[in-house]
C-alpha cells in the first residue's frame, strides 16, 4: 500500500491571500490549479483513506479545485485554511457521491482497475457508487479487512466493534462488489467468448 | 503548451459546472419558498426552509449572480427575477424547478416529488410514489421516493403509515430522512420511534450538523405546543441522551 504523503502545510497557510486575491473564481482557479500549490491532492488522498471512500482522485481534485476557487472569494482566513480546505474536499466528495455520473475524470480508474482483473468496469462503477453510500462502519470494515488486509482483532479494537460483526459487514460489502462487478464481468466474458 | 491548454479547459469546464450546480441549488431554495408561499400552511420542513432560509437564500442567490458576473457568465434569469422581489411577483415554483433541471438534470425529480408531497395533490401523488418505490431501480431516486411517500402520508395525517414509511426510508442512511422521521416522532409523542431515529445520531460531523439543524425547529414546535395547550412530549424523550443529542436537550430545557 502506498503511504499517504505527509502534508507540508506551512507555506500554504501563509500564501493563501496571494492566491485568493481576486473577485473572479476563474482567475483564482488559474492560480491554484497549476502545480497544486494548496496541496489538494495529498489532502484528498488522506481524506478518502480516512473516510473509507472509493472515489476517483482525479475527479475529486477537479471538483475540489473548482469549489475552492468559487468559495475563495469570500474566504477571510476563518476557519483555518486547513479546515476550510477540508470542508471543500468534503463538499466535493458529497457532490460526487450524490451525483456520480457527473464525474469528469478522463482515464477512468474503473477501466484501469477492472479490465486486468476481469471485472466489468461499469459494474465496478455501480458497485463503488453503492459502496460510497453505505454506512461508514461497513465501508471501514471492507477497507480495513479486504483492501488493506488488516487483522480482524486490530480492526475490532480500532473501531470498538465486535469482530464477528465487522467480518459480517466486510463480507456483505464484498458480496455487493462480486454481485455487480464479477457477475457482470463473467457474463461479459462468456458473451465475448461464446 | 497544448497540455496546459487542455488542463485549463478541463478546470474551467468544472468551474462552470460548479457555478451551474450553485444556480440549481439556489433555484431549488427559491422554488421551495415560492411553493410554500402558495401552499400555507406548509409542513414543517418547508417552514424550516422559510425560517432559516429567507435571508440566506437571498444571499445565496445574490452571490450566484455576482460570481457569475465576475466570471463573465450570466446567472439564470429566473434567479435574477427572484432577487427583484418583493416588487415583482414570484415565478411559479414549477418554472423554477424547470430552470433548476436545466443545470442539474434529475435534480428536479426530487423537487417535483417534494412539491407534490406537500401540495394539495399529495394524496393523488402517493400512488405514483408507491409505484416508484416498488419499481425504482436506482439510488438515490429510490430513497427520495421513499422520503416523498413518508412526507405525503405525514401530510395526510396518517401517522402510523408515515412512521412506517420513514422507517423504510431511513434505511437509506440519509441524515435528512432521519431528522424528519425524528421530528414526526417527537411531534406525535412516539417514544419508541423517537429513539429509533434520534438515538442513532452518532456524533459524527454530518450527523452533528443534522442535530444542529433540528434544534431550532423543535424549539419552535415546543413553543407552539405550549401556547396551544397541547401536551408536551415530555422530557423523558431526552433523558439519557447520546452525547450528540445533549445540545438538543439543553435547547429544549
Amino acid at each position: 500500500m502506498e503511504p499517504v504523503p505527509e502534508l507540508q502545510l506551512a507555506p500554504v497557510s501563509t500564501r493563501w491571500q496571494d492566491w485568493f486575491r481576486s473577485r473572479s473564481p476563474r482567475e483564482i482557479l488559474s492560480r491554484i490549479a497549476p502545480g497544486d500549490p494548496l496541496r489538494l491532492r495529498p489532502r484528498i488522498g488522506a481524506f478518502l483513506e480516512q473516510r473509507a471512500l472509493l472515489l476517483e482522485a482525479d475527479a475529486m481534485q477537479l471538483r475540489a479545485l473548482a469549489l475552492v476557487a468559487r468559495a475563495a472569494v469570500r474566504y477571510r482566513g476563518q476557519p483555518e485554511l486547513d479546515l476550510w480546505l477540508l470542508d471543500r474536499i468534503r463538499e466535493a466528495a458529497e457532490e460526487l457521491i450524490e451525483d456520480p455520473q457527473r464525474s469528469t475524470a478522463e482515464a477512468s480508474a474503473f477501466e484501469l482497475l477492472g479490465r486486468p482483473l476481469g471485472l466489468d468496469p461499469q459494474g465496478l462503477r455501480r458497485a463503488t457508487e453503492r459502496f460510497n453510500r453505505l454506512p461508514e462502519l461497513d465501508r471501514q470494515a471492507f477497507f480495513g479487512l479486504v483492501l488493506r488486509g488488516k487483522a480482524l482483532e486490530s480492526m475490532s479494537k480500532e473501531h470498538n466493534e465486535c469482530a464477528t460483526e465487522l467480518a459480517r459487514r466486510a463480507r456483505t460489502v464484498l458480496l455487493l462488489f462480486l454481485e455487480h462487478a464479477a457477475g457482470q464481468g463473467r457474463l461479459e466474458t462468456s458473451h465475448a467468448t461464446g | 503548451m497544448q497540455l496546459d491548454e487542455h488542463h485549463r479547459q478541463r478546470w474551467e469546464a468544472e468551474l462552470l459546472r460548479v457555478h451551474q450546480h450553485a444556480w440549481a441549488r439556489a433555484l431549488r431554495s427559491a422554488s421551495l419558498i415560492a411553493s410554500a408561499r402558495r401552499e400555507q400552511p406548509c409542513p414543517w420542513f418547508a417552514a424550516l426552509e422559510l425560517d432559516q432560509g429567507r435571508d440566506s437564500w437571498q444571499a445565496q442567490a445574490q452571490e450566484c449572480v455576482q460570481l457569475a458576473e465576475w466570471d463573465g457568465l450570466q446567472a439564470p434569469s429566473e434567479l435574477q427575477a427572484c432577487l427583484k422581489l418583493p416588487e415583482l411577483a414570484w415565478p411559479e415554483p414549477e418554472r423554477l424547478v424547470q430552470a433548476a433541471e436545466r443545470w442539474l438534470p434529475g435534480f428536479a425529480t426530487e423537487l417535483c416529488k417534494q412539491l407534490a408531497a406537500w401540495s394539495a395533490l399529495g394524496s393523488q401523488f402517493v400512488n405514483r410514489i408507491e409505484q416508484e418505490v416498488v419499481e425504482g431501480p436506482v439510488d438515490p431516486w429510490r430513497s427520495l421516493a421513499l422520503e416523498a411517500r413518508a412526507l405525503t402520508l405525514e401530510r395526510m395525517g396518517e401517522v402510523d403509515r408515515a412512521l412506517e414509511a420513514w422507517d423504510q426510508a431511513q434505511s437509506m442512511e440519509r441524515p435528512r430522512v432521519r431528522i424528519q422521521a425524528a421530528a414526526l416522532a417527537w411531534d406525535c409523542d412516539r417514544e419508541e420511534h423517537w429513539w429509533l431515529w434520534a438515538g442513532r445520531f452518532d456524533g459524527s460531523e454530518p450527523e452533528w450538523r443534522s442535530v444542529q439543524w433540528l434544534v431550532p425547529h423543535l424549539r419552535r414546535r415546543r413553543a407552539r405546543r405550549c401556547s396551544s395547550q397541547l401536551p408536551l412530549p415530555g422530557q423523558r424523550l431526552l433523558r439519557d441522551c447520546p452525547p450528540a443529542l445533549m445540545q438538543l436537550a439543553m435547547a429544549l430545557e
